[in-house]
């Protein structure tokens, strides 16, 4: 259990080495590039070519997620949710130029497939919008040519409400004129109108006032039903190229797998050009300073001199007033409790790693609302499935082996609960819920009190670790005699005794946990009440493990309440039989699955409230090294 | 079978609890579920985070119908004919579930709109999710207490 040490590295090479270490030290992945603080100021020639280098393969990475999205919707393939992402080999992070221009030309036949299939959009709006104009005018059946009038006649074209109509009919019936009623709509008469010259400004003043509006037909020659037709052809064709593009989108998106390995690689040449913009470079030499572990400071080191006998490299102490990156290392068995911590936030460099700790008290808490001896088999058994089946990233494997040992606690209180899958099997129930609840609800909060005192322990061990002895005593021995003091006082015969620890050391915190604070001694016993009301949250802290029986409790009745109802249903028979099996394994994985979630969410607040609240030291920056972070693959032999 | 006074106050006990809750958690997690999905729109990749704190208001839900279940069991309405329930007994169902029905509806409510505003902040800042499932859970711890008050209650009441 600890905060793995880290130290400061500078290296200085020849330029022209520059890409060949950072790439080195990427493969390696424990190297943490950081910037130096005068480089802020520095605003070289040199520097600025960094910069667009890194700015290149943003660019270049964001026209990859594009075209890998595009392509994912266009195959239409699901993937599932179980499915493992697809491995690359290390070599394939390092592309060759021929593998960069394919991609690169694979990208620009996307891009202009896109332009095609846009250019293609708007001009199936533009035939749709001129199509629609001349919907109401197929049955007019004057070329177009002749509707603009002539010498002796005029002719009006368009549309006036429906019930405007009659009236000039019959205003206009003894006149040279002849109405033509085209088609009509909900509210509005297409009509064609064709009037002597002498009276076209009448009629025009009378349509006008009908509320006509002339139709907007567009220039062209022929009849509008000829015009539809020829439109409607170009349509056709449209749509046709409209499908050549899908389909050969389609026929693209066999090229996702390469696409999706080279997204990957291109992300490793992005990762390595945002490190190259926090060195220090020359024209002839650059310098990097970045973070190591100490344990493989060595190793670093060594391969560097090895494979880089130009380059000078340098590993120091770190300064005070550096603030190093934190990563937390344990052993095989707690390691995936620190997914946990991470959760809330890393502890700043210096203090504890909580982790190993606090992983059987995770682990524990976790069995205990789960509490289904039955659905821990269950947790056992399929974890290493799924681990196979999905081979996760890290995290999420760290997330999977904690419900695998989860289910091995959760067998053990399942046993003592005695619920198996919703029954109760066993002749003799050792804790009973139902039956005993007091029992276990006093065994909780022991555990509880358990969890808490340890979190006053490893207070204790962190002040004694930084020399703070005095500390010790007036921050956690007076809690703890406090609480064992008032402990005692339910002891008969004991409880004299008690009230004294107690009152001693409730007089230790009254006095001491204003220190530092401030000189005024009258301010400092304010301070000390203050603490002192703290009290109030260990009993608050403590009630707060009654949760433990809750959720255990739900988890066993839900699951009994689920049994006698298919119970019901089996009892239907041959039907039932199938129909209960069914719905007991859709119940119970429901019931599990909710109750998974549950004791997760509810074992990782008693640490994070709780626990932590007696000692951590929260607010640690996580040690991000120079590696690989591949976002659609996974690196095999990595 | 006829039903006493007594009895169905013990049912109106059972109901009172599973609906209050109930109603709880689905308003919450309702509530809970329409910022998942604005937030989602936004940060696709945040998604499965979000759906961890969109279930917790739903735990008021099912510590109502727990609840329920366990005066249903005490009356032996499961499994086999209902005992005989006196309407004092009827009346202190009642007042047994109060805490988990009032307190399960209120604090699902309350819940979602940590949930909600915490995952406005994930959608910001996807490496704060576990303080916002620590956030949320703090509201939930008073459920807890209802239900074991809930619980102690009905186990009391020797029917």
């Amino acid at each position: 259990m600890a905060i793995v040490e880290m130290k400061r590295i500078l290296l200085a090479a020849q330029r022209q080495q520059k890409d060949a270490i950072l790439l080195r030290l990427q493969q390696l992945g424990c190297v943490e590039v950081t910037p130096f603080e005068e480089a802020a100021e520095q605003d070289s020639a040199a520097d600025s070519l960094s910069v667009r280098q890194a700015d290149a393969t943003a660019q270049s990475l964001a026209r990859l997620r594009w075209a890998i999205g595009k392509l994912q919707r266009a195959s239409q393939q699901k993937t599932s949710m179980f499915a493992a992402k697809p491995a690359a080999r290390m070599e394939e992070m390092m592309p060759s130029t021929q593998t960069k221009e394919e991609m690169e030309d694979l990208l620009r036949e996307l891009e202009a497939l896109e332009r095609r299939n846009g250019e293609l959009k708007g001009r199936q709006t533009r035939l749709k919008t001129q199509m629609d104009q001349l919907a109401p005018w197929l049955a007019l059946d004057i070329p177009m040519e002749d509707l603009r009038g002539g010498r002796s006649y005029h002719r009006f074209v368009g549309s006036l409400p429906i019930a405007a109509l009659p009236a000039l009919r019959a205003a206009w019936a003894d006149k040279p004129v002849h109405i033509r009623e085209i088609s009509q709509d909900r509210d509005n008469v297409n009509i064609w109108a064709i009037v002597h010259h002498v009276y076209d400004e009448a009629l025009e003043q009378d349509l006008k006032e009908a509320g006509f509006s002339p139709a907007q037909l567009g220039d062209f020659t022929g009849t509008a039903q000829a015009r539809h037709d020829a439109l409607a052809a170009q349509m056709e064709a449209a749509h046709k190229e409209q499908q050549d593009v899908d389909s050969e989108l389609k026929e693209q998106a066999r090229h996702l797998p390469q696409l999706r390995v080279y997204h990957d690689a291109v992300q490793a040449e992005h990762d390595r050009a945002a490190a190259g913009v926090h060195l220090l470079e020359t024209r002839q030499a650059f310098l990097l300073r970045g973070w190591v572990p100490a344990p493989i400071e060595d190793a670093v080191l060594s391969a560097i001199s090895r494979e880089f006998p130009g380059a000078a490299a340098q590993v120091t102490v770190a300064e005070p007033e550096d603030e190093p990156p934190v990563l937390l290392h344990n052993n095989a068995a707690v390691r995936p409790f620190e997914g946990v911590v991470e959760g809330y936030s890393l502890p700043v460099p210096g203090s504890l790693d909580p982790t190993a700790v606090m992983a059987p008290f995770f682990a524990c808490f976790f069995g205990m609302m789960v509490s289904d001896a039955g659905y821990g088999l269950m947790m056992l058994v399929l974890t290493p499935l799924l681990l196979k089946m999905m081979k996760p990233s890290t995290s999420g494997k760290k997330l999977f082996l904690i419900i695998a040992i989860g289910g091995v606690f959760t067998v053990f209180w399942g046993f003592l609960y005695n619920t198996w899958f919703g029954f109760s099997p066993l002749k003799h129930t050792i804790l009973d819920p139902v039956g005993r609840p007091l029992d276990v609800m006093v065994l909780c909060v022991a555990v509880g009190a358990l969890h808490l005192l340890a979190g006053l322990a490893l207070g204790a061990w962190q002040h004694i670790r930084r020399g703070e002895y005095m500390d010790v005593i007036y921050d956690q021995v007076s809690w703890l005699m406090l609480l064992v003091g008032i402990g005692l006082l339910a002891v008969p015969g004991l409880a004299q005794i008690g009230q004294w620890v107690a009152i001693a050391g409730a007089a230790i915190i009254l006095v001491f946990a204003g220190r530092g604070k401030t000189k005024n001694p009258f301010k400092r016993l304010i301070s000390g009440f203050g603490a002192l009301y703290g009290v109030t949250s260990w009993l608050s802290d403590l009630l707060s493990y009654l949760r433990l029986f809750g959720m255990g409790l739900a988890t066993g009745v839900i699951g009994m309440v689920f049994n006698i109802l298919i119970g019901m249903v089996f009892a239907m028979g041959p039907i039932g039989w199938v129909l209960g099996a069914v719905l007991f394994v859709g119940c119970h994985l429901f019931n599990a699955g909710i109750n998974i979630l549950g004791a997760y969410v509810h074992a990782a607040r008693l640490q994070y409230i709780e626990f932590f609240g007696k000692f951590y030291e929260e607010g640690g920056r996580p040690f991000r090294p120079l590696g690989h972070s591949p976002r659609f693959t996974r690196i095999s032999g990595a | 079978m006829e039903f006493s006074l007594g009895q169905v106050l013990a049912l109106v006990g059972a109901a009172l609890s599973t609906l209050l809750a109930g109603m709880g958690s689905a308003k919450g997690v309702g509530m809970a579920g329409q910022t998942n999905a604005g937030v989602s729109t936004e940060n696709p990749e945040v998604n499965s985070k979000l759906l961890v704190l969109q279930l917790l208001p739903g735990t008021q839900g099912i510590y109502g119908f727990l609840v329920g279940v366990m005066i249903l069991i005490n009356t032996k309405v499961l499994g086999g004919t209902m005992s005989a329930v006196t309407v004092e007994q009827g009346l202190a169902f009642i007042a047994a579930v109060l805490p988990v029905a009032v307190v399960g509806y209120f604090s699902a409510v309350h819940q979602a709109k940590v949930a909600s505003a915490g995952m406005l902040m994930v959608g910001e800042h996807p490496d704060m999710s576990g303080k916002a499932i620590t956030m949320t859970v703090l509201v939930e711890t008073y459920a807890v207490f209802a239900l074991l008050a809930s619980i102690l209650m009905v186990m009391a009441i020797q029917v």
